[in-house]
């Protein structure tokens, strides 16, 4: 399910069966890495897109967190935090943060939760099929890793 | 008093209406015209689709992908859509919808090892027999939907996918 009214009708009525949660993490930045972070942009929501379509009754993407290439590590995380302990409040149990962005991978123990990392592939000259290919196969991998969070709990 | 004995006024108040109004339906007309037309295409963009050779197809369902052009208001796109596709006993095409019944997640065939033979689905469970009958005791209500289909020179091609009749 996404953030838009007509999946939140749905998710009120079913809330039970959506315990998931997927956080796109989106940097922003300027000058001349400004393209690199509209690529990551472009890649996590495909993969974000296509991960929700395939599981669509079970996992809630949430509109992307956004910060800026170079606020805090301590901010941000606490920022993200509140997030989380909203999230869980609401009553979902997995919380999954998706991000290309390496520099969360230095924090990831201070997240407490899942943090899905892929580097980004550039795919603005790529043929349509070989970039879908891609993209599935991304999926794939982060579809397992959620199901087995699932079976595990 | 005659007909002709119109006052000036009233004559203007007749032709000024009328103007008036003729302008404003002018006006109004395009308007609608543009809020509207996109719903009213809606249905048109629907046709079917060629998905694969009829040759491609044995008794196992198998998945096969197409696109399809969907129109969400303004916004035009190609979306990727899928159809598990099978041969029945008595030799009639099936092709039916990935989408679960339940909340919408995308079933898969024979991934559950303790059913198999079963359409699964990865979220809360749901199976469907393989004629896209729900299993009872699982969470979907409905048996999955089925695509309109007709075969034309040795090709699948596949339309709207449409509920069945309940279990
Ligand atoms: S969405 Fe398929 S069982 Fe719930």
């Amino acid at each position: 399910m996404k953030w838009r009214s007509g999946d939140i009708t749905v998710y009120q009525q079913s809330k039970e069966f959506v315990d998931t949660v997927v956080i796109p993490l989106q940097p922003l930045s300027f000058g001349i890495s400004m393209k690199t972070s509209a690529g990551m942009a472009d890649y996590s929501l495909l993969i974000a897109e296509e991960t929700e379509r395939q599981l669509h009754g079970r996992l809630f993407l949430m509109p992307a967190f956004t910060y800026l290439k170079h606020d805090s590590e301590e901010a941000l995380i606490s920022r993200l935090l509140s997030w989380v302990k909203e999230l869980k409040e609401e009553g979902f149990r997995h919380i999954f943060f998706l991000t290309s962005d390496a520099e969360w991978k230095k924090s990831e123990q201070k997240l407490g939760e899942n943090l899905l990392w892929m580097p980004v592939i550039p795919m603005e000259t790529m043929d349509p099929s070989y970039k879908e290919e891609i993209i599935k196969e991304q999926v794939k991998q982060l579809f397992q890793i959620i199901l087995h969070k699932w079976q595990e709990s | 008093m005659s007909k002709e004995d119109i006052s000036r006024r009233q004559f203007l108040n007749y032709t000024l209406t009328g103007v008036g109004g003729f302008m404003a339906a002018g006006m109004l007309m395009p308007m609608v015209r543009f809020a509207i037309d996109p719903i009213l295409e809606k249905g048109a963009d629907q046709d079917m689709v060629a998905v694969t050779e009829v040759s491609k197809i044995g008794k196992e369902p198998k998945r096969f992908n197409f696109k399809i052009k969907q129109k969400d208001g303004w916004y035009e796109s190609e979306v990727t859509q899928s159809a598990w596709v099978y041969k029945n006993g008595k030799g009639e095409l099936i092709a039916l919808s990935p989408v679960c019944k339940h909340l919408g997640c995308t079933i898969d065939w024979n991934t559950d090892p303790s059913h198999p033979n079963q359409f699964y689905c990865p979220c809360h469970g749901g199976r469907y027999e393989k004629d896209g009958t729900n299993i009872k005791g699982t969470p979907p209500l409905a048996p999955l939907d089925e695509y309109d289909s007709k075969v034309k020179d040795g090709k699948l091609y596949l339309g709207k996918a449409k509920p069945r009749k309940g279990a």
